[in-house]
C-alpha cells in the first residue's frame, strides 16, 4: 500500500507551482481542465487443476488536466485485486494493492515533439501500452509482453509523430531516471532502462470502404535486471497490427541478448480477432516464451469476445499449453471490462 | 373507377403505360445522378475566417491532426479537429481518404487514445453546426461539402476523388 516516491513529491510541487500564478477569474478554467475517468474489470476463472475464483481485478481511476496549453498532466491510480471470492477463502480483499500506475507531465516543445516526465508505461510494442482490460480482446496477457521488459518506468521521454508521405511515423525515445521504488512480488525488477520505438502507420495505404488500420513497430531497448552482477541486456522487438475486412491481426516478437552477445531469451505472440457478426469476435492466439534462467512456455487461447458497447467487452476464453503461469492459469475464463 | 381518376389527377395515365414508365425512369435517373453528384462533390477542409482563430496547417499533417497525434500548431496553438457523426456520408468519405479507415473500425483506436488521456475529435451532427463551431473556436479544423463554404470560414484544402489539393477545384454546386 505504500506508493509515495520522490518524483511524486516533485510532481506535487510542480502542480502547486501551476496553481500559484492563477488570477481569480482563471481559477474556474483551472479546475474545469480536470477530467476524471477510469476502467474496471472482473473475471471468473475455472482452472483445470485449481479451485475456481471470482475476482474484481482492478478499479483504476484516471485523472487528467489539460487546458489546451502546452503543459498537461496525467495520473492513473489503480486499486488492484480489491475483492476475490474463492471457495477456500470466501470473499476477501487480501490481495488488494494500491498502485500508482502512471503519473506524468507532458510538455509540447514544437509541432513535432513533446516531452514527458514522470512515471509512464514503457513504450514497447502494442500490448504494454494498451493493456487495460477494456482495450484488449482477452483476459490473459501474452507472457512475452510481461516478462521480457519493464512495463513502466520513471524518467523522461521525447515523443511525437511526423508525416512521411502517406505514411505516418510515431517515435518515442525514453530513458529511466529513477529506479522503481516498489514492485509487486511477481514483477521482474529492471534498472538503467533506455530505448526507442518507431511505429509506421498506414504502410498499405488502403482507402477502400472496408479499410482498417495497419502499423509496423520497431523496438530497441537496453537495461539491467535489478540483481547484483546483472549483465546489460539488449532487446530487439517487432510488432504489427493489420485490419483487413473482418480480420484484425496483431503480433509482437522479441529477442534479447546480453552485452557480450549471449542469447538471453525470446518470445512473442500472434493473435487474430475475426468479426463473426453482432459485435462478436472469434479470438485465437498462439504465444511462446523462452527465458534462459526460467522455464519455457507455449500457450494457446481460443475465445469469443463481445463488444457490448464501444467501451465494454465481455470475454470468454479457453487457455491451454505447456505451462500454467501465475497471471491466468490454464482452463476457462470469462470476464467483463468497462471503461468510463 | 375512383382510383383511376385519382391517378389522372396526379398526372399519371394508366392507359398510356409507356409515358408512365419513361417518367418513372427519368425521375429515378435524376435522383440517382443528383445523389452521385453529391457523393463525388469535393470536400473542403475548413478553418475559421478569423485569422486569430485559424491554425496554420500543412497538408501533410491533416491525418495526424485528425488522429489526434499532432495536438499543437505553430506557437503552441491547440489544434481542435471536428468530425461529423460516424454515419454521415462526408465523415465516411473523409475518413476513408484521409485516415484510410472507416469510422467504425476506429473504435479501438479512440478507446486506446482515451486510455492515454487524449480525447477524440469533437463531433457535430450537421454541416451548419460544423461551420459554426469552426468559425468561433480557436484552432478548430473541420470539413464540409465544398459547395457550402461561406464567409464565416475559410477552405484550406479540397478533397476530390482520391486526391487532397491545395487549390480550389472547379465546383458544380447546382444540385
Amino acid at each position: 500500500m505504500t506508493f509515495v516516491r520522490p518524483w511524486m513529491l516533485l510532481s506535487v510541487i510542480c502542480l502547486s507551482m501551476l496553481c500559484k500564478p492563477l488570477q481569480a477569474d482563471e481559477s474556474a478554467d483551472f479546475w474545469q481542465a480536470f477530467h476524471l475517468g477510469g476502467y474496471s474489470s472482473g473475471d471468473l476463472r475455472i482452472p483445470h487443476d485449481e479451485t475456481a475464483a471470482l475476482t474484481l481485478n482492478e478499479i483504476s481511476m484516471i485523472l487528467t488536466w489539460n487546458r489546451g496549453e502546452r503543459l498537461s498532466f496525467f495520473g492513473e491510480l489503480e486499486l488492484e485485486n480489491p475483492l476475490a471470492y474463492e471457495a477456500e477463502h470466501a470473499l476477501n480483499g487480501k490481495r488488494g494493492n494500491l498502485d500508482l500506475e502512471r503519473f506524468y507531465f507532458d510538455y509540447n516543445l514544437n509541432e513535432q515533439s513533446n516531452l514527458r516526465v514522470g512515471r509512464f508505461l514503457t513504450p514497447v510494442g502494442r500490448w504494454n501500452q494498451l493493456h487495460a482490460p477494456p482495450l484488449v480482446w482477452t483476459a490473459s496477457r501474452p507472457l512475452a509482453t510481461r516478462r521480457l521488459f519493464s512495463d513502466g518506468l520513471n524518467g523522461a521521454m521525447l515523443f511525437g509523430s511526423v508525416p512521411l508521405g502517406q505514411v505516418d511515423m510515431d517515435y518515442q525515445v525514453y530513458v529511466e531516471a529513477l529506479k522503481d521504488q516498489h514492485r509487486d512480488d511477481t514483477e521482474v525488477g529492471y534498472r538503467d532502462v533506455s530505448g526507442a520505438r518507431l511505429a509506421f502507420n498506414n504502410l498499405l495505404g488502403r482507402g477502400s470502404r472496408d479499410a482498417g488500420l495497419n502499423t509496423l513497430g520497431l523496438n530497441l531497448m537496453r537495461y539491467r535486471k535489478d540483481l547484483p552482477g546483472s549483465p546489460t541486456y539488449h532487446l530487439l522487438g517487432l510488432d504489427f497490427l493489420l485490419e483487413l475486412n473482418r480480420w484484425e491481426l496483431t503480433g509482437e516478437m522479441y529477442a534479447r541478448r546480453t552485452s557480450n552477445g549471449a542469447e538471453a531469451g525470446h518470445g512473442g505472440y500472434i493473435q487474430s480477432a475475426y468479426a463473426v457478426g453482432s459485435d462478436w469476435y472469434w479470438i485465437t492466439r498462439l504465444e511462446t516464451l523462452h527465458e534462459v534462467d526460467s522455464r519455457d512456455a507455449d500457450r494457446w487461447i481460443v475465445g469469443m469476445t463481445k463488444r457490448v458497447k464501444p467501451n465494454q467487452l465481455l470475454k470468454f476464453e479457453l487457455i491451454g499449453g505447456s505451462e500454467a503461469y501465475h497471471d491466468v492459469p490454464r482452463g476457462f475464463v470469462t470476464s467483463f471490462a468497462v471503461m468510463f | 373507377m375512383q382510383w383511376q381518376a385519382m391517378y389522372h389527377y396526379a398526372g399519371w395515365s394508366l392507359g398510356g403505360g409507356r409515358p408512365l414508365l419513361i417518367g418513372l425512369l427519368l425521375a429515378y435517373l435524376s435522383l440517382t445522378m443528383a445523389s452521385a453528384s453529391e457523393d463525388s462533390r469535393p470536400i473542403a477542409v475548413i478553418v475559421s475566417a478569423q485569422p486569430s482563430l485559424a491554425p496554420a496547417v500543412h497538408v501533410d499533417d491533416l491525418s495526424l491532426i485528425f488522429w489526434r497525434k499532432k495536438l499543437f500548431a505553430m506557437h503552441g496553438q491547440p489544434l481542435r479537429p471536428v468530425n461529423l457523426s460516424s454515419e454521415h456520408p462526408l465523415r465516411v468519405r473523409f475518413s476513408q481518404q484521409i485516415l484510410r479507415s472507416s469510422p467504425k473500425s476506429q473504435v479501438s483506436y479512440w478507446n486506446g487514445l482515451y486510455f492515454h488521456g487524449v480525447q477524440p475529435p469533437f463531433t457535430v451532427q450537421s454541416e451548419e453546426a460544423m461551420i459554426r463551431y469552426v468559425a468561433e473556436t480557436d484552432g478548430a479544423i473541420g470539413y464540409i461539402d465544398a459547395c457550402h463554404v461561406d464567409d464565416r470560414i475559410k477552405a484550406l484544402f479540397w478533397l476530390t476523388a482520391g486526391k487532397l489539393a491545395t487549390d480550389s477545384p472547379a465546383l458544380h454546386c447546382e444540385n
